[in-house]
């Protein structure tokens, strides 16, 4: 029965990594420019997707295909912010909200347009494997996304935190007025975070793939579940969407099993819901905003 | 601004009018096909169509029917709402004479009581759900098996050879059901729950989970935990593709594992792992498998068929074109020779007057539909559902004996040794 | 000149003729429509042209964007029909009772969650939505889970099942008009003043006494009531429901879609927007569907960001410029007549209506108040009093803490320790800082806070409206304040138009139309000219003149010494001196804390 539990666990913890993963794009772009992205499952989708046509047309494994990734997305990203993001800034928040929802349509149809719904999955019979240790067993692909996700958040960290990039960057997160006093470039800085959010948001994609299927629709279903965790976390809180995802993995796994594998989102939606009634700033928000 | 808004305005005021004008005087005999083209279904839908359309063509070059040929019009059927106004389109702007469809429960459901009340004949290729048929409709028509009929085959496949070749006994035997909550999954998963229970089978599992989930792993350790002999599941893609990938990661291991359909019964199931997707089985209708039953037409019919689909199309003919191919068979075959129009009543009497035995269709079934009184009043009760097994990346079909082209392999290795 | 005003009142207006017209078009369109495809269409474009404008009042109106409606439609839906199912009830009886039903929903899940900022407040809707969805999945039993519900088709009118399309079409055109009215009612009162008030500025809303937690809550109950009742004649018509097609995030994003195109807050934004988006949809399916699938949706989603970016007012937003001046002008000449005629018949100079207390009472009490930031102390054991019909001054150089003091006394801030004191009565801490203004306390804020989308007649109205209930006597009342502060020019135009200084007297004879004891002015001189100072200054003096106590938080020295009678100076967040004006500046410690 131990190993029972402590499997549970352990597929737990490790689902959490992939969920903080998938949130901390969406974290970071909200938490410095102040913007819902409501595309930001479109773009995981289409990360995925990249990656799976690497892996399709030229045989590139996913973990390598990442990088690639990474800095075509970090463009992607200085581009949707510029042209779309920009102008609406200053907008009420319904316009933010409908702006990337428009978004969001255009992407996963133009998904479909171009690759069908079919439901694409890469083989790497080398990675669907998975160690057994303690009697417990670990998947490979699973463990790699849980490690680069920490690594991801480390190194996110330390840019924040000791380049004087990163210190703009949070000057705007505080205060977007003040920050353009001082002289700091809100459009370039603006465009940098939102490359780095949807830079973020490739590499899970990049990670996903050996592990989900991706077809226009996989973008919603992940979506979701990235706001559950950056609400709960906090916006703008690394370290927050790295604890929250694995309390929710936690509770995942544990409810699946003792109550019932139907009603287990039922379950942390309802978490949500209470965190945003009763602390809406999240575990680690604290300042009145 | 103004622009797209005198745009925008013209762009609706012309398609009114184009959709009002009727271009094509009947020359030809109009089918609709309503299914989904666009959205969750489309899979479904546009491999159905590709049946249809084959079946179509065929009877075209032979001159059609009665001096006429047969158009084809499509409806896109994106969900319950849309399928209702596009069953309208179809019959009241596109005047078709029948329609054919839908390839989905829940579509299906939706569309069908618009065509019973317009008095159009409506014939099902491939939904599942039972209550599709238990309103006592008279003009829907179903030719492949509902859930009801699919589950008594794969009890059967379990009763006859399952069991048996496990040295298991139906008081020893342990099984687990497994099904995805839509209406396919849920109706399925009764159905198949209720055979087992008629034969006392001792059932450890029954779970139902949403196929749109993330994360399964707290299923597998259910399953771990219930030790069963045998799964029965109905798994889609993305679903089944994570199950199968979480039982390998936790090492839970089956003596037999029976798909009812979804993921298992497509091309898909090997592409996505080819080794590990042998030894599975799945329950469904059949293309591959000892024809030397079918009368000659049918067998005629059917290569002709998958030489088009594979010229076409792709090398492994996927089971919804084919079950549009079916459909139309039956229609284009039977039923309206015998009702020689294509007015609903002629077609009902005809359908209700068929009595084709095994061997008459391209998936080794006959057709006789249930006559009104009866609960499943126009289902064809002589369907059922052959089980075939993955191996080397196809499936084989290894039961009804008559039919097999090989023997069923049991019990299925472990995972380290596939 | 006469005739002028008979047109604009007349019922056979121009305007008037129009709606008429519309109205007949829409009322015998459905009989017009030869086939039932068309039916279909405009049974659509009604329900949810309907269930869009139930949309609007919370998300157009009030600005609080919902996208979790669908909860309401499939609430509505799935009530109505068990109820007729299992129990045989009248589906006429659970129109309501779907409405209701859902209402009871709606205040269970809006009530907690207004207090959430906007994205927040969306992306819990989004939540709920999901929760529901996997809730009546699961909950087998009672919903028959995936496999939905079937409503056997018996047509009759009592059953509100037909056997072709006319009838549910107007039953949709009925639906949707008796929405648009109740849009219109509300547009046109003090629940809709309030709830656009909310909208542009919910901390200037609630100085001038609007509740708005309470507002936003009797909104949400109206909205979500229609929307429960829109989901029970989807379910009457389409005779099948399952938790896919009801709980449907879809649904929620297509109504908000509808009112933005047609006009966030108008209330006849939601028709026109359906009558572009249902055939619009329809007609790209029909066109792209099959061969280019999804190309449709692309195209949609392209139309909402560039109807976010280029017009933002949706179409009717857009017809009303276009056409609106054509009125306006046609109305301008007429209103200042009437504006003329109104002061004729009431002769005497504004006066305010209750006078209360005797000059010299103590009004305001402050004592001992302390207020910290973390670790900044703001505002240290400060006391002073204000007595009736003083103006007090309150200076002190940048970061003193003087308005933080004033959010203490107003019900922004809680201080952390200290007591305040109005007539008497303590009012430390109270909140939410609407309840202030219901004391006859009233404030103006340093960034100047008007109602930029309403007319200066609108915004002073917002603040009429807390002492007087009926629209036209808080027109008249509103015109006469405007009159007093000197914008009767500016009347009818809309506040983000003004200049600084007009916007300013905005945000006074909207304080003052609450009919205040005490009015707290943070720095109101800010920004102004010379000639600009001086009028406020005689303005100031003429409110003081009323019986309206003033207390003063200035930075401009010159009108702040002119007019107070007394001063109190901050530095630090102490209090370092008080007293006459020109005792204060010539005060030591005064000097040394603006030079030193």
């Amino acid at each position: 029965m131990e190993t029972i539990i402590l499997q549970l666990a352990v597929n737990g913890i490790l689902l959490g990594g992939l969920y903080a993963l998938i949130s901390i794009g969406l974290t970071l772009i909200f938490g410095i420019i102040d913007v819902v992205n409501f595309a930001h499952g479109e773009f995981l989708m289409l990360s995925m997707y990249f990656c799976y046509w690497m892996w399709a047309l030229f045989g590139v494994s996913p973990y390598f295909s990442l990088l690639l990734s990474i800095l075509i997305f970090f463009f992607i990203g200085r581009i949707v912010q510029k042209l779309l993001i920009w102008p609406i800034i200053e907008e009420p928040m319904l316009n933010q909200i409908f702006t990337t929802l428009g978004l969001s349509l255009i992407l996963m149809n133009g998904a479909l347009l171009f690759w069908k719904a079919d439901s694409r999955a890469i083989r790497m019979p080398g990675l669907a494997q998975s160690a057994e240790i303690l009697n417990l067993r670990f998947s490979y692909p699973r463990v790699i996304a849980f490690i680069i996700a920490l690594t991801i958040i480390a190194l996110l960290f330390t840019f924040l935190k000791k380049t004087r990039m990163g210190r703009a960057i949070r000057a705007l997160a505080q205060d977007r007025r003040a920050s353009m006093l001082v002289g700091i470039n809100v459009d370039y800085h603006y465009q940098v975070a939102f490359g780095i959010g949807l830079a973020c948001t490739a590499a899970a994609g990049a990670l996903l793939i050996p592990i989900y299927n991706v077809s226009p629709t996989t973008g919603q279903l992940f979506c979701l579940i990235a706001f559950v965790i950056v609400v709960m976390g906090g916006f703008g809180y690394l370290q927050g969407s790295l604890i929250a995802g694995i309390i929710i993995g936690l509770v995942e796994s544990y409810s699946g099993f003792f109550l019932s594998i139907h009603l287990k989102e039922a379950v942390y939606f309802m978490i949500f819901v209470l965190v945003l009634l009763i602390k809406p700033s999240g575990i680690m928000g604290g300042k009145e905003r | 601004m103004k622009k797209l808004m005198v745009l925008l305005f013209t762009m609706f005021v012309l398609s009114i009018l184009i959709l009002n004008v009727n271009i094509f005087a009947s020359e030809t005999i109009k089918i609709g096909v309503l299914c989904p083209f666009t959205g969750p279904g489309a899979l479904m839908g546009q491999e159905g169509y590709t049946g249809i359309k084959i079946a179509t063509d065929m009877v075209n070059e032979k001159g059609g029917f009665w001096g006429k040929k047969i158009e084809l019009v499509k409806g896109d059927a994106v969900d319950p709402k849309i399928a209702i106004s596009e069953c309208e389109r179809l019959i009241t702007v596109e005047k078709v004479d029948l329609i054919i469809g839908t390839f989905s429960s829940s579509l299906a459901f939706a569309a069908t009581p618009v065509a019973e009340r317009n008095k159009i004949f409506y014939l099902e290729a491939a939904s599942m759900a039972n209550n599709i048929n238990e309103r006592g409709f008279k003009y829907l028509f179903r030719v492949n098996t509902n859930s009801r009929l699919s589950a008594i085959s794969a009890v059967y496949f379990v009763r006859d050879v399952v069991i048996p070749k496990l040295d298991l006994t139906p008081e020893t035997v342990r099984i687990a059901l497994l099904f995805e909550d839509s209406e396919a999954g849920t109706s399925t998963g009764e159905a198949i729950k209720k055979e087992c229970e008629k034969y006392g089978y001792n059932i450890v599992l029954n779970e139902h989970y949403n196929r749109a989930t993330i994360d399964l792993s707290p299923l597998v350790m259910k399953l771990k935990v219930a030790e069963p002999d045998i799964l029965i599941a109905l798994q889609y893609i993305d679903d089944g593709t994570l199950y199968w990938r979480q039982a390998k990661d936790l090492d839970f291991n089956v003596k037999a594992f029976i798909g009812t359909g979804g993921i298992h019964a497509m091309s898909t199931w090997a592409d996505t792992f080819p080794k590990l997707s042998d030894y599975a089985f799945v329950i469904g209708p059949g293309l591959e498998y000892n024809v030397s039953g079918l009368n000659s037409e049918v067998q005629a019919a059917r290569e002709e068929y998958i030489k088009r689909y594979r010229e076409e199309y792709q090398e492994v003919v996927d089971i919804h074109s084919a079950l549009g191919f079916s459909a139309c068979y039956f229609l284009y075959n039977y039923i309206m020779p015998e009702a020689g129009s294509t007015d609903a009543d002629a077609l009902r009497e005809a359908a209700l007057k068929l009595d084709v035995p095994e061997g008459g269709s391209i998936f080794g079934y006959g057709v006789k539909f249930a006559p009104p009184g009866h609960p499943e009043a126009g289902q064809n009760l002589r369907a059922y559902r052959m089980a075939k097994q993955w191996m080397g990346g196809n499936r084989v079909v290894v039961w009804p004996e008559e039919l097999a082209l090989k023997e069923p392999v049991l019990p299925m290795p472990e995972w380290d040794e596939r | 000149m006469k005739f002028i005003i008979k047109r604009k009142n007349s019922i056979l207006s121009y305007r008037n003729i129009f709606y008429l017209l519309a109205l007949i078009t829409l009322i015998l369109s459905p009989i017009f429509s030869q086939s039932s495809f068309y039916g279909d269409i405009l049974f659509t474009v009604f329900l949810f042209a309907g269930m869009s404008a139930a949309w609007n009042l919370v998300g157009g109106f009030t600005g609080q964007i919902s996208l979790g409606h669908t909860v309401f439609f499939g609430v509505g839906a799935y009530t109505s029909t068990l109820l007729y199912l299992h129990f045989g009830w009248s589906p006429w009886i659970n129109l309501i009772g779907g409405g209701l039903v859902a209402t009871i929903f709606g205040v269970i899940l809006g009530y907690p969650c207004f207090k959430l900022k906007s994205h927040f407040f969306a992306l819990t809707s989004i939540a709920f939505g999901q929760i529901m969805y996997f809730i009546s999945l699961f909950w087998r039993e009672l919903t028959n889970g995936a496999n939905g519900l079937i409503i056997p088709f018996n047509p009759g009118f009592s059953n509100i099942i037909f056997d072709s399309k006319i009838p549910y079409t107007y039953l949709a055109l009925s639906f949707m008009l008796i929405i648009l009215f109740v849009s219109y009612l509300i547009r046109k009162s003090k629940f809709g003043s309030y709830l656009i008030a909310i909208k542009e500025d919910q901390d200037a809303a609630e100085s001038v006494g609007v509740n708005s937690s309470q507002y936003k809550l009797y909104i949400f109950m109206v909205s979500t009531f229609f929307t429960g009742i829109g989901g029970v004649l989807y379910a009457r018509y389409i005779m099948y429901i399952d938790p896919a097609s009801v709980f449907n995030i879809g649904i929620s994003i297509q109504l908000g879609i509808i009112s933005i195109l047609g006009g966030l807050g108008m209330v006849l934004g939601p028709l026109f927007g359906a009558i572009i988006i249902i055939p619009l949809d329809i007609l790209l399916r029909g066109w792209f569907g099959q061969t280019f699938a999804g190309l449709n949706y692309m195209i949609y989603g392209a139309l909402l960001i560039i109807m976010i970016r280029k017009a933002p007012q949706g179409i009717v937003g857009w017809l009303k410029e276009k056409y609106q001046p054509y009125f306006e002008s046609l109305l301008r000449v007429s209103n200042t007549q009437e504006l003329y005629d109104d002061i004729k018949i009431k002769t005497k100079e504004f006066v305010l209506i209750n006078q209360y207390g005797k000059k010299g009472d103590v009004l305001l009490e402050v004592n001992k108040i302390n207020k910290r930031f973390g670790g900044l102390r703001a505002v240290k054991d400060v006391s002073f009093y204000i007595k009736q019909g003083e103006i007090v001054g309150l200076i002190g150089p940048n970061g003193a803490g003087k308005t933080t003091l004033f959010n203490v006394i107003t019900g922004f801030y809680q201080p952390e320790s200290g007591i305040i004191k109005f007539m008497d009565k303590k009012i430390t801490g109270l909140r939410p800082p609407y309840k202030v203004c219901d004391r006859s306390i009233v404030r103006t804020f340093q960034l100047v806070k008007s109602f930029n989308q309403m007319t200066v007649l609108e915004n002073v109205m917002v603040g009429a409206f807390h002492k007087i209930n009926s629209y036209t006597i808080a027109e008249q009342f509103a015109k006469k304040i405007i009159r007093f502060v000197g914008l009767e020019k500016s009347t009818y135009l809309l506040a983000k138009n003004l200049t600084l200084c007009d916007k300013k007297r905005v945000e006074l004879a909207r304080s003052l139309a609450t009919n205040p004891r005490l009015l707290l002015l943070d720095e109101i001189m800010s920004g102004l000219n010379p000639t600009e100072l001086n009028e406020f200054t005689t303005l100031l003096r003429k409110i003081s003149n009323q019986g309206i106590t003033l207390f003063i938080v200035e930075h401009v020295m010159k009108p702040v010494m002119t007019l107070s009678d007394r001063i109190i100076v901050l530095n630090y967040g102490e209090k370092i001196a008080e007293g006459p004006p020109k005792e204060v500046s010539e005060n030591e410690k005064v000097i040394k804390a603006y030079l030193g």
